[in-house]
């Protein structure tokens, strides 16, 4: 364990040094992803001008949902979206070869080798927003929401990481689809909206492909409407998902060919 | 146009190689649509009418989103970037291929292809939402316009694209250009949310920019929320206007790129 987080804080500080060459770059960047989460806080105050609310959903509580959604999926993004996007080209172009040879879990270094900087703007805008929302609406918390709140985050970002990286697998069948590394974001965004509002697919989306923990979930525990037992669930199926997404790992393995072409 | 065809044969061979790919680009283009139409179908529970939308006319507002995202919604300019940057844009220059309409084949080519896998998938939504959709009467007049609006909107993003594109033989990096006009256009386009729903101010700033000709103003003619002689004719010669702007620009920019391309690489 301790050797592993020795490598990541190499390879992160790797990442900063080559981030740091191209700083322009990374107001910029940093910049248009934050102006995205605000074109959806716009969105849903716009919608909500005519509109009071929505299953149960109200103007505040939408937004600290949207603000949760793209507080994780911009950590999401920043740990290990950035390491998909180059998944694929690893594979179809033999270049897993270097890693499988390394004396390191390889499901390690495809998912966390690159850290990505470009997101830091909005998670500390999301912050804020989640921040002054709680004040406003929903407070007082107490200790015990908030821990349940940053377990589910972390169960949330986890949950995203297993899903998503299992979408990548059928790369090793299917060389061709260069952008299986999108398949998984349709999907995804459905986090965008209350699960509330998907009527019969709700139980589907909390038990079974648990889209319902990477938005709304979290929110219900700041909002004060979440069941305990949920956070249990939460915590065992991130684990699981996790475990499934190692064995699914090792089982594709199987089929690398290491051809380029 | 016999090039042309020669251009489009030739990628239509190539895309009906990619089919997983284009599998997953229409379910792209598909994903935000539908999410946001179920969150519209559970709004309109509460009340009949929103912003002058019933629910009907948001559903099918949203299938028309992705109907003409995926006939236009057309993104050659990270392709082009990579061409440039790799100096495989040097053939434009030295073969004697016009440089547009060789494009034109390949997007074309690759859209027929991506049309196909669409359909079903419009088919299948339309059986889930065949409660929610009325038929309603389009006027010819309508009709017509509508096409030609989506023609001018078409070329409108194809000239606007491929600018930024050719923003790569200034830019080492261009990634963020191409993502911040992405976030631009999808907020001011109509894309996320029907135009209506914006505020009087910003409703009037964004008329007098080229973004909401690229998708809402032929929706709304297809949608019949734009109707009249006058209207109509005035919406197109908008249109109009913006991609003659446009392709001024372009050739303004590609002259000067031409100049101080460099052709790293290849």
């Amino acid at each position: 364990m301790k050797r592993y987080l020795k490598l990541y804080w190499s390879f992160f500080k790797n990442c900063l040094i080559r981030e740091m060459e191209f700083r322009s770059h990374f107001f910029l960047i940093n910049f248009i992803s934050l102006s995205w989460a605000i074109c959806f806080l716009l969105v849903y105050f716009f919608i909500y001008q005519h509109v009071d609310s929505v299953q149960g959903w109200t103007l505040e509580q939408v937004l600290l949902l949207t603000a949760i959604y793209f507080f994780i999926d911009r950590i999401f993004d920043s740990f290990f979206e950035i390491n998909f996007d180059n998944f694929i080209n690893l594979v179809n172009q033999g270049d897993l070869d270097l890693v499988l040879t390394k004396p390191v879990s390889s499901q390690f270094i495809v998912s966390l080798r690159r850290f990505s900087f470009s997101m830091v703007f909005s998670n500390i805008a999301m912050i804020g927003v989640i921040v002054y929302l709680c004040r406003l609406y929903f407070w007082p918390l107490n200790g015990w929401v908030i821990i349940n709140f940053l377990m589910l985050i972390i169960c949330a970002i986890v949950i995203t990481y297993s899903l998503w990286f299992i979408t990548l697998l059928p790369v090793f069948w299917w060389g061709r689809a260069r952008n299986l590394n999108e398949f998984f974001r349709p999907i995804h965004q459905l986090g965008r909206v209350p699960i509330d509002v998907t009527g019969k697919l709700k139980p589907f989306l909390t038990y079974v492909i648990p889209l319902a923990f990477i938005s709304t979930i979290p929110a219900q525990a700041l909002i004060g409407r979440l069941s305990i037992h949920l956070v249990f669930y939460g915590v065992f199926v991130a684990g699981f998902l996790l475990w499934l997404s190692h064995r699914l790992w090792r089982f594709s393995l199987k089929h690398y060919t290491s051809a380029s072409s | 146009m016999r090039k042309f065809w020669a251009y489009y044969v030739t990628h239509l061979i190539d895309a009906l190689l990619y089919r997983a790919e284009i599998f997953v680009w229409v379910l792209t283009d598909i994903g935000p649509a539908l999410v946001a139409l179920v969150f519209w179908l559970a709004a309109f529970q509460a009340r009949p009418n929103i912003a002058g939308y019933s629910l009907p006319q948001m559903v099918l507002y949203y299938f028309g989103v992705m109907l003409v995202k995926n006939l236009i919604g057309i993104q050659p300019q990270y392709h082009l970037a990579e061409e440039i940057r790799d100096g495989t844009f040097s053939k434009y220059l030295l073969k004697p291929l016009n440089f547009l309409i060789y494009r034109l084949g390949g997007i074309f080519a690759w859209r027929t292809v991506r049309l196909i896998f669409f359909l079903p998938f419009l088919l299948i939504l339309l059986y889930f939402f065949i409660h929610q959709v009325n038929i309603f009467r389009l006027s010819w007049l309508n009709f017509i316009a509508f096409l030609v609006s989506l023609a001018l909107a078409f070329f409108l993003q194809f000239l606007l694209k491929i600018i930024l594109g050719l923003a790569a033989i200034w830019f080492t990096e261009v990634g963020w250009l191409f993502f911040g006009f992405a976030v631009v256009s999808s907020f001011l386009s109509g894309e996320l949310i029907p135009l209506d729903l914006f505020p009087q101010g910003l409703i009037v700033i964004n008329n007098w920019l080229p973004f909401k000709y690229m998708l809402y103003s032929p929706l709304s003619l297809g949608l019949n929320r734009v109707n009249g002689l006058q209207a109509i004719s005035s919406g197109l010669l908008i249109q109009f206007f913006w991609c003659l702007l446009v392709y001024w620009l372009y050739r303004r920019v590609f002259k000067a790129g031409t100049k101080t391309y460099s052709a790293y690489g290849g």
